[in-house]
């Protein structure tokens, strides 16, 4: 399949309001990792989380963009960013694709405390038929919205103002690497000129910590973060005149589950980056850059498979310090490889000296979803 | 003419299909029941919904499902044992189990899994300290609850089931945009194969929101059907009289692979995916485009991906959702994509009227009827058609079936929220 070209990226996550802060915190060895405040986490395997608190979700959606959910304030904050810095103004809007990988959409038990409480008995307990019969019309008239998955995506069409191809994927990181794999065929098919694929993290709160302790992983740190990477066709770049920042060449995805939860196997992780550095022509030893969720031994298992002991692949795990950031996890790993490919240097996960990356090399970033679903990602620099 | 000079290997075709809906436990069962007129919608059995301004809905028997305790997923939910049912069927049909690369097949599904049942809401409740504010120690310390919310919220579970399943191991997509999802997950999956990225793919769609969770927040949105006066006269697409949609649950699974693999295979075709378009309104979250645009847009991009001009377009399976808005919308939206003097000549119906609004999976059941119309030559009805709107002003296809041959179709599928599908669709290829 044909390389489609990137033209923007840009991040928010725990670390900064920017991919350039985030790759500057990175390299300093910084962590956004912190404990959770605004309610309390004690009860939970995990009291800690890597939250965006340099942004206020409330200060956005009182902007003129309405929207309704943190998250949709952290996707909105990066596709604009990315939409403006490829200059896609001037393009005919039913030309942009928007494929956004969507981290989980919880039920906010807060949007129901009003009619919880107009539920009530005579004694002071909760009645559900009370609730049913009436009680429920007291619920916050944004709760409907906050439950429908792809209500923020709609939004953020009517924000930018794009009317093209689009899809909304859910809720794993493999989610997330499939948008790009989505938007490359949208291009390559011709349905498309230019798309923005994004990617968010699941709304944070006492649900999000709840699951993440099911997942069987007690010491998971759930993070906020997301990223948007502006692809176009080679003809459409040149037509433009816009610089490209990277080549996505090649993508693929794999399925196997030993169990349902909590991920993939080794051998589905394995063959999702054999398939896609395949598609690009490449092969294990063109690989110079490697970024990871970190999340299982069945990951290690599948990195040794690809690569033995070679040590000249630079591995990075961004959750480490950005906590794990589900289906925005690959669209920030992708931006930061595409600022890493740029600077021929990668951060030291273990804060040592950044490590430079050897030259014509490509980046891989490996995605897994806790369904059992795996996907890579491969990135090249510009020459 | 229809892209028909594409090489076999870029020629997307269907060579199973399953599905369990409010009619039937079976394409053929919602087949027949829907050329018979019938409507699925009854008051609710399954639940008490008294209190509730809507009480009505379409129902899968639960006999029709796997039960619970699907082994490797336990307690199993609705959505799961929906999905299971048709994704069975569409694989025993296509022989699914006979393709070799099984990290050759996707699998792709449209849907937004569970709603917490009323003891998940009266388990949380108990939680809640004299302010309303939830006791989250307190919650996760009570067991089975937890364990049920996370299976119930995650969307990609039940596709990820469904994969293990039938031991496909090519990918799981989980496609989350409304009601346009499985109508997208189809065209998703007609992409993946031209491009040779998949030897087949299992796509389609599930949803159940007719329980107490699933139902308040669409009563909240105002979108549900607010007077009847019995609960089969309900769904009233393009009428006059119409307040609102019917919801059901269900779901549909097809088995897409390319033409030259299904000859490959020797397997029988039932129909064809000419072309797909999706578009996102760009407009309001709450209101569809007052000119329709992205559904247009939709409709216009299926038309030019299957190489077929307006005046090639025989029949139009509306999303018809027997809403106020999204009708007329819709009839403008035809109107704008065939012109308006094809449009006023192409039959449009809604089988939401029989069957209800499925939501996630109404695009891949309204795609298998489609193709079952064609093969079989008949357009199915939109029941419940007494009083003509002047705004909805085109050939419904009102109340009772029609015998007419047709082989190019488009099956419109948009999503609350602003993302539209559409899917052009035609016969099973002669030669094949």
């Amino acid at each position: 399949m044909a390389a489609v070209v990137a033209t923007a990226a840009e991040a928010v996550t725990g670390l900064g309001l920017g991919l350039a802060a985030t790759l500057a915190a990175l390299r300093e060895g910084r962590t956004a990792v912190a404990p959770v405040t605004g309610f309390d986490a004690s009860a939970f395997g995990v009291d800690s989380a890597a939250r965006v608190v340099a942004l206020s979700p409330a200060a956005a959606a009182d902007g003129p963009t309405r929207v309704v959910t943190p998250h949709g304030a952290l996707l909105e904050l990066v596709a604009r960013a990315a939409h403006d810095q490829a200059n896609l103004g001037m393009m005919p809007r039913e030309t942009i694709a928007l494929m956004i990988g969507l981290g989980m959409v919880d039920s906010p038990t807060a949007d129901l405390e009003a009619a919880v409480a107009a539920s009530r008995d005579d004694a002071g307990a909760f009645d559900l038929a009370r609730f049913f019969q009436g009680g429920f019309r007291a619920i916050h008239p944004h709760w409907p919205l906050r439950m429908l998955n792809n209500v923020v995506v709609g939004q953020l069409a009517a924000d930018l103002d794009v009317r093209g191809d689009n899809l909304v994927l859910a809720a794993g990181a493999d989610a997330g690497a499939r948008a790009f794999a989505e938007a490359r065929e949208a291009l390559v098919s011709g349905a498309a000129l230019a798309a923005i694929v994004a990617g968010v993290s699941e709304t944070f709160g006492p649900a999000a910590l709840l699951r993440a302790q099911l997942r069987g992983e007690p010491g998971l740190v759930l993070g906020e973060g997301a990223a948007a990477v502006v692809l176009e066709t080679e003809a459409s770049v040149k037509a433009r005149g816009v610089i490209p920042v990277g080549r996505l060449t090649g993508a693929a995805a794999g399925f196997e589950a030993s169990e349902i939860a909590p991920g993939p196997t080794a051998a589905a992780r394995e063959r999702a980056v054999r398939d896609a550095l395949a598609e690009a022509g490449r092969r294990p030893d063109d690989v110079v850059l490697l970024l990871v969720e970190g999340d299982a031994v069945e990951e290690a298992d599948a990195r040794r498979a690809l690569f033995g002991r070679r040590t000249d692949v630079a591995v990075v795990a961004p959750a480490v310090a950005l906590g794990r950031l589900t289906s925005g996890g690959p669209a920030v790993a992708s931006a930061l490889a595409l600022a890493m490919l740029a600077t021929g240097a990668a951060p030291s996960t273990a804060r040592g000296t950044p490590r430079p990356l050897r030259k014509g090399g490509v980046a891989v970033v490996l995605a897994s979803g806790s369904a059992g679903g795996a996907a890579a990602l491969v990135w090249e620099g510009v020459p | 003419m229809p892209r028909t000079d594409r090489p076999a290997d870029q020629r997307v075709v269907v060579t199973g299909w399953g599905m369990v809906t409010p009619m039937g436990g079976t394409v053929d069962a919602t087949w027949a029941g829907c050329v018979e007129g019938r409507s699925a919608i009854r008051e609710f059995a399954h639940w008490n919904a008294r209190g509730l301004p809507c009480r009505i809905g379409g129902e899968v028997d639960d006999a029709l499902l796997p039960p619970d305790d699907l082994g490797f997923v336990a307690p199993a939910t609705r959505p799961h044992r929906l999905l299971l049912a048709a994704g069975r069927q569409a694989a025993a049909a296509a022989d699914l189990a006979s393709v070799a690369r099984r990290d050759r097949v996707a699998v792709i599904v449209g849907g937004h899994a569970g709603c917490p049942a009323p003891s998940d809401i009266a388990r949380t409740v108990r939680h809640l300290d004299e302010r309303g504010r939830l006791d989250i120690a307190g919650l996760a310390a009570e067991a089975g609850y937890v364990d049920r919310h996370f299976h119930l919220r995650r969307c990609d579970h039940a596709p990820a089931v469904l994969a293990h399943d039938l031991d496909a191991r090519g990918g799981v997509l989980a496609i989350v945009s409304a009601c346009a999802a499985s109508a997208q997950a189809i065209g998703e999956a007609t992409r993946l194969l031209r491009e040779g990225r998949a030897d087949a793919v299992v796509a389609g769609g599930v949803d159940s929101h007719v329980n107490f969770a699933g139902f308040i927040g669409f009563v909240l949105l105002g979108a549900l059907v607010k007077r009847y006066a019995s609960p089969e006269k309900a769904s009233r697409p393009f009428d006059r009289r119409r307040s609102g949609f019917v919801m059901s649950e269900g779901a549909a699974v097809v088995v897409l692979e390319t033409l030259a693999s299904a000859r490959a295979r020797g397997r029988r075709v039932l129909g064809e995916v000419l072309g797909y378009g999706d578009s996102a309104d760009g407009f309001r979250i709450t209101d569809v485009h007052p000119e329709g645009e992205g559904a247009r847009l939709a409709m216009t991009r299926a038309m030019a991906d299957a190489g077929v001009t307006p005046d090639e377009i025989e029949y139009v399976n509306a999303h018809g959702t027997s809403t106020p808005t999204n009708d007329p919308g819709e009839t403008l939206a035809i109107k704008r994509a065939l012109g308006d003097a094809r449009a006023r000549q192409v039959p449009v119906s809604s089988n939401k009227s029989m069957i209800g609004h499925t939501i996630g999976a109404a695009g891949a059941v309204e795609a298998v009827m489609t193709w079952k119309g064609i093969a079989e030559g008949v357009l199915l009805p939109t029941i419940n058609y007494e009083t003509p709107d002047p705004k909805c002003d085109l050939d419904y296809v009102p109340n009772t079936a029609r015998r007419v041959a047709h082989g190019v179709a488009l099956s419109n599928s948009f999503g609350f929220g602003g993302q539209n599908a559409c899917l052009c669709l035609g016969a099973a290829p002669s030669d094949s």
